[in-house]
């Protein structure tokens, strides 16, 4: 599969893109890993506007920080990118 | 003695509480928010002669070391060994759950699976095989919806029929050749160690400290050959990092998802079904970039204005009520000749000071219903988020802010519910700052004294009194922001709930719990306060009632001039606030008893003693000076340090002084009166 690579705060309002690796220290990658937000778990970025994002990950609805978001590394499918 | 011990275990938001309401008949709130369980609760059910104790345990993702809520819920399963853990379970968000599941099946817990929110699953195309599930995980499974009251006797009796299972085999997620390889190792040194043999599962331990966690390398060092075990597990764990590419920790979180996801592909199954969630559509607006901020102001200005205009008339009914109460009471004691002194402590003792305070009860009972609807809604945890702006601005995050909201009605459950804070330094600035919210119980003060003084602008001055709260606060974040030392690790993360409808009874289970608790309080505490106010005033015998000759007077004239300078220099003014330190609705039901002459009476002699500017400044200082008693004690237990409490009230009480004294003779030199 063809992708880009990005952290999670560059992802724009309306894609979904897939984990491929989250960084930082073993509390925040734990917390976010028990909170379903694995590496290959697809995220849905429903609002990105600067603030703390809002991401759907499978059912559940998240408020995630720029902080965290900028520990989170994730693909990008090409057609993706494309139609944005 | 209970028969058989359930513990009721899940993530949050998945109904639990619901659910332990519908089992025990209890009348718990539930609310919709991460967090509501924090402290565990228990309940109890007789069924066929069975007494069965259940166990409300707070709500977690997992069981790992991270929040003071994971570790209770772990200890308890772990120590306390319940006969059943009862795991509740969402049914739309399987994968998920299931990984909180999986922790405590490797702890050897005795899990049932309740597998509840049935109708939305299926709402959603949602199908599972629950069969096949519960054989493949060797685990009960009962399908519930609980918010409708069904599936609760299945759960009983299942309880019942599973209480005495052992397992057959031993529940394993297999974590890859390498690792599983040394887990074995591990194994059989732990298994020499007696102590640990005695009180924890081997492999689950092995497990946990390969993940290098915390809480059990804690407990761990304490043993005869803990240090040696844990200075043996770190090798072992550098070694398996190099060999494996990874982090263990997160290597060991994967494989426990890897398990989940096998199993759920086999059995479960979702049509598509792409539903346009009307959660979202609503978040669309309330968390708007631009408009959320004065959505969410607009939304607490209609809380309170709905609060303060909706009592207000019931306010007067109930003054007039214990007014005709005292004349009818005096009279009829008169007339069957009770002796004076009798009649004093009824009249201006009971039905005085606490009358004073219980005109405030229709305050609460809008307050609360209005509380209720925010917390059932789902609107509290966008409030996080669309806080997180300004309060990012102060050094916190959004999160930090629902404390200071939960404030408004009462500070005791605020600073419980900063145990949902990760951060050390975040909760100790948030239990610094949350005692100036101004609580429900400083509004008798409020509405007593603003009746009096500022009838015309009664909104505007309670409002301005709501500012300077929520402002020092602000002040007091900056301030000790400053001196305790900055981690980085402040990271912002918290579960939206989809938003719900708040069912009325629930609603008015919220209220009333809150209500009952403050009746409680007034058949305690506060009658307590004011039987020992109306003895110290009545005493010694030959004195005039309430007089500076009676004890009470003679004490408080020692510490009534340290108020002077802020305008407030009587006797009355002095051991009003001593008292309040007890509750704060205690400072009305004192003043209702030293100035005696009923509810009108207490009137007269607050307008003859307090001008404008000085009732406004004693306002301000009941408002800030020392907290009550009980959030005294909330914040030695959360803080879990005596110095913090120190610090907390000593701060207040001089914080208090300051700015009372400042703004009465600011005011007296701008010619206010």
């Amino acid at each position: 599969m063809d992708y880009n690579i990005d952290t999670l705060n560059n992802i724009k309002s309306g894609m979904t893109v897939i984990v491929r690796e989250i960084r930082g220290g073993k509390n925040v990658r734990n917390r976010l890993m028990e909170m379903g937000i694995i590496e290959g778990a697809s995220i849905h970025v429903v609002t990105n506007s600067g603030g703390p994002l809002i991401i759907l990950v499978g059912k559940s609805r998240f408020a995630i920080g720029q902080g965290i978001a900028q520990k989170i590394l994730v693909n990008i499918l090409r057609n993706d990118v494309s139609q944005d | 003695m209970a028969n058989l011990t359930v513990a009721l275990a899940g993530n949050p938001n998945t109904g639990k509480t619901c659910l332990f309401n519908n089992l025990t008949g209890a009348k718990q709130h539930v609310g919709n928010w991460p967090g509501v369980t924090v402290e565990k609760k228990e309940g109890k059910i007789l069924y066929e002669g069975k007494l069965i104790k259940i166990v409300d345990l707070p709500g977690t993702y997992s069981l790992g070391a991270y929040s003071e809520d994971e570790i209770i819920a772990r200890e308890y399963i772990l120590n306390e060994k319940p006969d059943i853990v009862a795991n509740v379970l969402d049914a739309t968000n399987l994968n998920r759950n299931l990984y909180l599941t999986v922790q405590m099946l490797e702890m050897g817990a005795n899990v049932l699976i309740v597998l509840n929110m049935m109708d939305e699953a299926k709402k959603m195309g949602i199908e599972i095989d629950i069969e096949k599930l519960s054989s493949a995980l060797g685990v009960k499974i009962v399908p519930t919806i609980a918010s409708k009251g069904k599936g609760i006797d299945e759960i009983i009796k299942t309880i019942i029929e599973n209480s005495n299972m052992k397992r057959d085999t031993e529940f394993k997620v297999d974590y890859g050749e390498k690792v599983e390889e040394q887990i074995d190792k591990l194994v059989q040194v732990l298994k020499k160690d007696r102590e640990i043999i005695a009180k924890y599962p081997v492999r689950w331990m092995a497990i946990k400290l390969l993940e290098d966690d915390n809480n059990v390398i804690g407990q761990i060092q304490n043993t005869n050959n803990g240090k040696e075990i844990i200075k043996h597990v770190r090798s072992l764990r550098k070694a398996l990092e190099k060999e494996l590419g990874v982090n263990l920790d997160s290597c060991i979180i994967s494989k426990r998802y890897e398990f989940i996801e096998d199993l759920t592909e086999q059995f479960v199954t979702e049509s598509k079904k792409d539903i346009v969630s009307p959660t979202d559509k609503i978040d669309k607006i309330v968390t708007h970039k631009i408009l959320g901020i004065p959505i969410f102001l607009a939304i607490m200005w209609l809380v309170f204005t709905f609060t303060f205009s909706f009592s207000a008339p019931f306010i007067e009914w109930v003054e007039y009520g214990f007014s005709a109460l005292s004349k009818w009471t005096e009279t009829a004691l008169i007339s069957i000749g009770a002796s004076q002194l009798f009649i004093s402590f009824i009249v201006d003792g009971i039905i005085n000071g606490l009358g004073s305070v219980l005109e405030i009860l229709p305050v609460l009972f809008m307050l609360f219903i209005a509380i209720a609807v925010l917390e059932d809604s789902g609107y509290m945890a966008r409030v996080a988020y669309v806080m997180d702006g300004p309060m990012r601005s102060i050094g916190l995050h959004g999160k930090a802010f629902i404390p200071f909201l939960l404030g408004f009605g009462c500070n005791v459950p605020a600073l419980m519910s900063t145990r949902t804070l990760e951060n050390k330094r975040d909760k100790i600035l948030t239990i610094l700052a949350n005692p100036f919210i101004s609580c429900s119980a400083r509004l008798p003060v409020y509405i007593l004294f603003t009746s009096i003084f500022f009838s015309k602008n009664q909104p505007l001055i309670i409002s301005s009194l709501y500012l300077i709260g929520i402002l020092m606060a602000v002040i007091s974040i900056k301030l000790f922001g400053k001196v305790l030392p900055k981690n980085e690790d402040s990271s912002f993360i918290i579960e939206l709930p989809p938003y719900r409808f708040p069912t009325i009874k629930g609603v008015l289970i919220y209220m009333w719990e809150k209500v009952s608790d403050f009746l409680k309080k007034v058949g305690t505490i506060i009658l307590a306060a004011v039987i020992i106010v109306w003895l110290l005033s009545s005493l010694p015998f030959n004195v005039e009632y309430a007089s500076s000759e009676s004890f009470i007077g003679r004490i408080s004239s020692v510490i009534a001039p340290i108020f002077k300078p802020a305008g407030f220099g009587t006797w009355q003014a002095a051991i009003a606030l001593i008292f309040g330190v007890l509750a704060k609705e205690i400072v009305v039901s004192t003043l209702g008893v030293v100035y005696k002459g009923g509810i009108y009476g207490l009137n007269t002699a607050i307008s003859q003693h307090f001008t404008p500017l000085s009732a406004y400044s004693f306002m301000v200082m009941t408002l800030l000076y020392a907290p009550c008693i009980a959030t005294i004690g909330t914040i030695k237990n959360e803080t879990k340090s005596i110095k913090w409490t120190v610090i907390s009230v000593l701060y207040g009480l001089i914080a208090a002084w300051i700015i009372s004294v400042l703004i009465y003779q600011i005011g007296l030199r701008l010619g206010f009166m």
